[in-house]
C-alpha cells in the first residue's frame, strides 16, 4: 500500500509542472483573447502574412 | 470625425465577395462588386491596385499630434518607436483581423499590429516617422476608427486583473479536485482511511491545499470584504469570508483534536464557483466601450490665419486669444463659438437642436460650438475666449446617482446577522443538551449557511440575458442595468433618428407633369443643389438618370437654377419661387420655363413595424413622444399609435430635460430612447437611457445602452426578457432559503458531517447555477429570440 505514497507525489509534482507552464502560458498573454487565434489561422495570403515581423 | 462605416452584418441573402460572410442592409458596394464592410472592401481593393491612396489628415485628428494628448494616448514609448492600445468597436469578422495585422503592409511606418478580437482592440508599434494622427487617420479610412482611453493604462489593468482571475480560478480548481479524492476514502469508508499512517496524510495534503485556496483563491473575497467592513458597509462577500474563515477554523480544530476529517473539500468547491461565477460574469461582455474621450468628437487644435490667409497655424484651442481668425473647412466642427468673417456657412446644429436641416447663417453673425459646417471653407473669428473643459459641460449633466444597491446586497445585510443568531441560539440550547456539542453545532451553522446560491444567482441571471441581449442588438454598459429595467413604466422616444430612420423620408408627389428628359434635369439639379432635400430627392429618383446643366446657379438655404437646351429650370422651396405653399412642412417646387410643373412633398419616414412596436409596447407602459421639430408630422405620427401619454414638438434640449423632471416628480420610472447627440440631456436625466444607431463605434457619453437600429423592433421582446428577470432572481431566492433551511436543520441539529457539506453545498451552486440560465433560456426561446 505504502505505494500510494509515491503515486501522489508524483502525480502532485505532474500537476504541478502542468500548474508553471499554466502559469507561463498566462503570462504570456495565451488567455487573453481565445477567440482571434483562431480566425487568424484561416488568413490565406502567404504574400502578405510571412513577411510580417511578429517578435519585435 | 468622421463617423465609423456601417459595419453590422445583418440578414440578407447577399454574400460578401471578399469574406464569403452574408452581407447585411449595410453593404458597401464598390466598383459594383459587393462587400460586407468597408474592410473587406478596401481589403479587395488593396489586393487589386497594391495601394491605399489616402488625402490630407484632416484638422480633427491633429488634436492627437499635441504632446500632452500624445503622452497619454500612448501606451510606451522610445526614441524612435511608440506602442497604443486602442478599443476599435468595428472589428467584427476575419478579414477585419486580417486588414488590420496587414497594416505594416500599407504603411512600412508601422511595425506591428495585433487584434484582439475578443474585446475589440488592437495594438500597435509604430516607428515614430509616422505621426499618431496619421495613423490614426489611417485606422479610420481603413474603416476601425480607434478609441483612446487618455486617463491612463486601464486597458493593462484590466488585462491584469483577467489574468489574475484565470490563475486563481485554475489553482482554486486543482485544488478542489485534488481535496476531494483525498476526502473520498474517507467518506467511502475505505480500509485506507483507517490506516493511521494514510489518514494522517490525506489530513496534511488537504490541510496545505486548503491553505492555498485561503491564502490565494480567497483573497479578493477577504479583501473586499474587509473594505466593506472597514467602511461600515454590508456586502455579498462579508458572510462569505465569515463562512470560508469558520470552515477553515473547524477543520484544522477537528485535525488537530483528532475529534475528524474537516470540510476542506467543502471549502475548496466554495471558492471554485464564485470564482467561477467571476469568470463567467467578466467575459460574457468585453466589446463595448463607453468611456470615449470627448476629444474624440470635438477638434482639440485649430487652423490660426496668419498673414491675410496666406498662411494656416496649428493651435491648440487652450492657447487661442479673442480676435484670432481660424478656419474650418468643409464637415468640420465647429471648435469655438465665433463671428462669421467669410465664406458661405450652412452650419448643421442637429449634434444640438435635433433639426436635421443646415442653417443658412450671414457674414458677421454668430455661429455657435458644436454646429457643423457643410458648404465649403469658412473663416470665424473669436468672439469668446475658449474653454475647453467647460465646452462640452452642459452636455454632461450627471446621472442622478441614487444610491444603486443591489438587492443581493440587501439580502446580505441580513443574512450575517440572521446566520449568526441562529447559530448563537442554537448553541446556547445544546449547551443545556450536551455541553461538549455545543461548539460543534455553532460553527455547523456557520459552516453551512451559505451565501454563494445568492452570490451566484445575479451575475448569472443578468449575465446570460446580456448575453442575449447583445446577440440581439441592444449593447448595455454594465449588466446589473437590467436590474433596472423591470422598474421601468415610462417610455419616452425621440422622434427624428429614433422613430424615423435617419438619412431617407418619404416622398409624396403632389403633381407631376415633367416628361423622363425634365425628371432627368430634376435629378441633375437635385444633386448639384448639395441640400438634404435634394439628397432625398436624388434618392427618391434612383432609376433616373443625370444629364448635363448650363449655367448652373445655387442659392444656398433656397433653390437651384439652370438652364438646359433653351428651357430654365428653377426648383426649390416655395418661398424662393415665391408662391403660395402647397403644404405645410417640407417640399420642393419644379418650375420650367416659368410654370410649376411638379410638387413633391417629404415625411419622414418611420421605422419598418413602428406600429405594432408601438403597440405592444403600449399595453405594458406609458408612451411619449419628444421631437425637436415642427408638428407638421403630429398625425402622422398618431396613424402610427393612437395611445400617447404625451406628444410634443419645438422641444429644446432644455425642454425634454423639464419634462424628464415632471414625470420624476409624478413618481414615472422613465426609459428614454434616444439618437445620440441631440438627446444628451435627456438621456442624462431619465432612469435610464437608451441610443438608437447604426454605428456601435459613436460617441455616447449618457446613454446606459446602445440599440442596433435593425434590430429596433426587437425592444419590446428585450424589455419583457429584462422583466422576467425579476421571476428567475426570485425563483432562485426562494431556491437558496430552502437549501439553507435544509443545512441548518442539519446544523442546529449537530447532524453535519463532512459528507453532507460537501455534497450539499457544490450541489445547490450547480442548481442555482442551472435554473437561472436554463429558465432565462427558455424564456429567450419563448420569446424567439436569437
Amino acid at each position: 500500500m505504502k505505494v500510494i505514497v509515491i503515486l501522489i507525489s508524483a502525480s502532485l509534482l505532474l500537476a504541478l509542472i502542468f500548474l508553471g507552464l499554466f502559469f507561463t502560458a498566462v503570462r504570456k498573454g495565451q488567455f487573453d483573447d481565445l477567440e482571434s487565434p483562431a480566425m487568424r489561422m484561416l488568413n490565406d495570403k502567404p504574400g502578405l502574412t510571412s513577411k510580417r515581423k511578429l517578435n519585435n | 470625425m468622421k463617423p465609423a462605416t456601417r459595419h453590422i452584418t445583418a440578414k440578407s441573402s447577399d454574400v460578401c465577395e471578399y469574406c464569403g460572410q452574408t452581407c447585411g442592409d449595410d453593404t458597401v458596394l464598390r466598383d459594383g462588386h459587393k462587400y460586407c464592410c468597408f474592410g473587406c472592401a478596401t481589403l479587395d481593393q488593396i489586393m487589386v491596385d497594391g495601394k491605399l491612396r489616402l488625402n490630407e489628415v484632416p484638422v480633427a485628428f491633429r488634436q492627437y499630434d499635441l504632446p500632452e494628448i500624445f503622452d497619454k494616448a500612448v501606451e510606451m514609448q522610445t526614441a524612435t518607436i511608440y506602442k497604443i492600445r486602442v478599443h476599435a468597436p468595428a472589428i467584427h469578422c476575419s478579414s477585419c483581423i486580417e486588414l488590420l495585422e496587414d497594416l505594416p503592409e500599407i504603411d512600412n511606418r508601422v511595425r506591428l499590429c495585433r487584434v484582439n478580437f475578443e474585446d475589440r482592440s488592437v495594438e500597435v508599434i509604430a516607428s515614430k516617422e509616422i505621426l499618431l494622427s496619421e495613423l490614426v487617420y489611417l485606422m479610420d479610412q481603413l474603416g476601425y476608427p480607434p478609441h483612446f482611453d487618455l486617463k491612463g493604462n486601464q486597458r493593462s489593468g484590466e488585462i491584469k486583473e483577467q489574468r489574475a482571475l484565470i490563475k486563481r480560478l485554475a489553482v482554486t480548481g486543482f485544488c478542489f479536485g485534488n481535496s476531494m479524492l483525498f476526502s473520498l476514502p474517507h467518506y467511502m469508508g475505505l480500509q485506507l482511511a483507517n490506516d493511521l499512517f494514510f489518514a494522517n496524510l490525506f489530513k496534511v495534503l488537504n490541510l496545505a491545499l486548503s491553505l492555498i485556496v485561503l491564502i490565494y483563491g480567497a483573497q479578493p473575497y477577504f479583501s473586499s470584504a474587509f473594505k466593506a467592513i472597514s467602511v461600515r458597509k454590508s456586502h455579498i462577500n462579508i458572510p462569505i469570508a465569515i463562512g470560508a474563515i469558520a470552515i477553515w477554523v473547524w477543520s484544522v480544530y477537528e485535525i488537530i483534536s483528532g475529534t475528524g476529517f474537516g470540510y476542506f473539500d467543502s471549502l475548496a468547491g466554495l471558492i471554485f464557483f464564485l470564482l467561477a461565477g467571476k469568470w463567467f460574469q467578466s467575459r460574457v461582455y468585453r466589446k463595448v466601450s463607453f468611456d470615449r474621450s470627448l476629444h474624440d468628437l470635438l477638434p482639440m487644435t485649430v487652423r490660426i490665419r496668419k498673414n491675410n490667409g496666406l498662411e494656416n497655424e496649428w493651435k491648440s484651442i487652450r492657447d487661442l486669444e479673442v480676435g484670432d481668425i481660424i478656419s474650418v473647412k468643409h464637415g468640420e466642427v465647429i471648435p469655438v463659438t465665433g463671428e462669421l468673417v467669410g465664406g458661405h456657412a450652412r452650419i448643421d446644429y442637429s449634434f444640438v437642436t435635433g433639426e436635421s436641416i443646415p442653417q443658412r447663417v450671414n457674414e458677421g453673425e454668430k455661429i455657435y460650438i458644436g454646429g457643423k459646417q457643410t458648404g465649403g471653407d469658412i473663416t470665424l473669428k473669436i468672439t469668446v475666449k475658449p474653454d475647453p473643459d467647460s465646452v462640452w459641460s452642459a452636455w454632461k449633466t450627471p446621472k442622478n446617482e441614487e444610491e444603486n444597491i443591489h438587492w443581493t446586497h440587501i439580502v446580505s445585510r441580513y443574512f450575517t446577522p440572521a446566520i449568526l443568531l441562529i447559530a448563537v441560539v442554537a448553541a446556547a440550547i445544546w449547551l443545556w443538551i450536551d455541553a461538549g456539542k455545543a461548539l460543534f453545532v455553532f460553527s455547523s451553522v456557520l459552516i453551512v449557511a451559505c451565501p454563494c446560491a445568492l452570490a451566484l444567482s445575479a451575475p448569472f441571471t443578468y449575465g446570460s440575458i446580456q448575453r442575449y441581449f447583445s446577440k440581439n442588438g441592444l449593447y448595455l454598459k454594465a449588466s446589473e442595468l437590467i436590474g433596472k429595467i423591470p422598474r421601468i413604466n415610462h417610455l419616452v422616444f425621440d422622434k427624428t433618428g429614433t422613430l424615423t430612420e435617419n438619412g431617407s423620408a418619404e416622398v409624396t408627389e403632389l403633381w407631376n407633369h415633367l416628361d423622363d428628359e425634365e425628371t432627368r434635369v430634376l435629378k441633375s439639379l437635385s444633386v448639384a443643389g448639395n441640400h438634404i432635400v435634394g439628397n432625398w430627392m436624388n434618392d427618391y429618383l434612383q432609376n433616373t438618370t443625370l444629364t448635363n446643366l448650363d449655367k448652373v446657379e445655387i442659392h444656398p438655404g433656397l433653390g437651384v437654377e439652370a438652364s438646359v437646351n433653351g428651357e430654365s429650370f428653377r426648383i426649390g422651396s416655395a418661398n424662393y419661387l415665391k408662391i403660395p405653399k402647397p403644404v405645410n412642412g417640407t417640399h420642393l417646387l419644379v418650375e420650367v420655363n416659368g410654370g410649376v410643373k411638379a410638387a413633391f412633398s417629404f415625411a419622414n419616414k418611420y421605422r419598418k413595424g413602428l406600429t405594432t412596436l408601438l403597440n405592444s409596447l403600449g399595453r405594458h407602459y406609458k408612451i411619449s413622444v419628444l421631437s425637436g421639430d415642427n408638428d407638421g408630422e403630429r398625425s402622422a405620427l398618431m396613424d402610427q399609435f393612437g395611445g400617447f401619454a404625451h406628444l410634443s414638438f419645438n422641444n429644446k434640449p432644455e425642454d425634454k430635460k423639464n419634462f424628464m423632471n415632471q414625470l420624476h416628480d409624478a413618481g414615472d420610472s422613465v426609459l428614454m430612447i434616444g439618437d445620440g447627440l441631440n438627446d444628451q440631456v435627456a438621456l442624462a436625466t431619465s432612469d435610464l437611457g437608451f441610443v438608437v444607431t447604426d454605428n456601435m463605434s459613436g460617441f455616447y457619453p449618457n446613454a446606459d445602452g446602445v440599440l442596433m437600429s435593425d434590430q429596433f423592433e426587437k425592444l419590446p421582446l428585450l424589455m419583457e426578457l429584462a422583466a422576467y428577470s425579476q421571476k428567475v432572481l426570485r425563483t432562485s431566492l426562494i431556491f437558496s432559503v430552502m437549501y439553507n433551511l435544509l443545512g441548518i436543520s442539519f446544523a442546529v441539529t449537530g447532524h453535519l458531517n463532512p459528507l453532507i457539506a460537501a455534497v450539499l453545498m457544490p450541489l445547490s451552486s450547480i442548481t442555482v447555477v442551472g435554473l437561472v440560465t436554463a429558465l432565462v433560456s427558455r424564456k429567450a426561446k419563448q420569446l424567439q429570440l436569437k
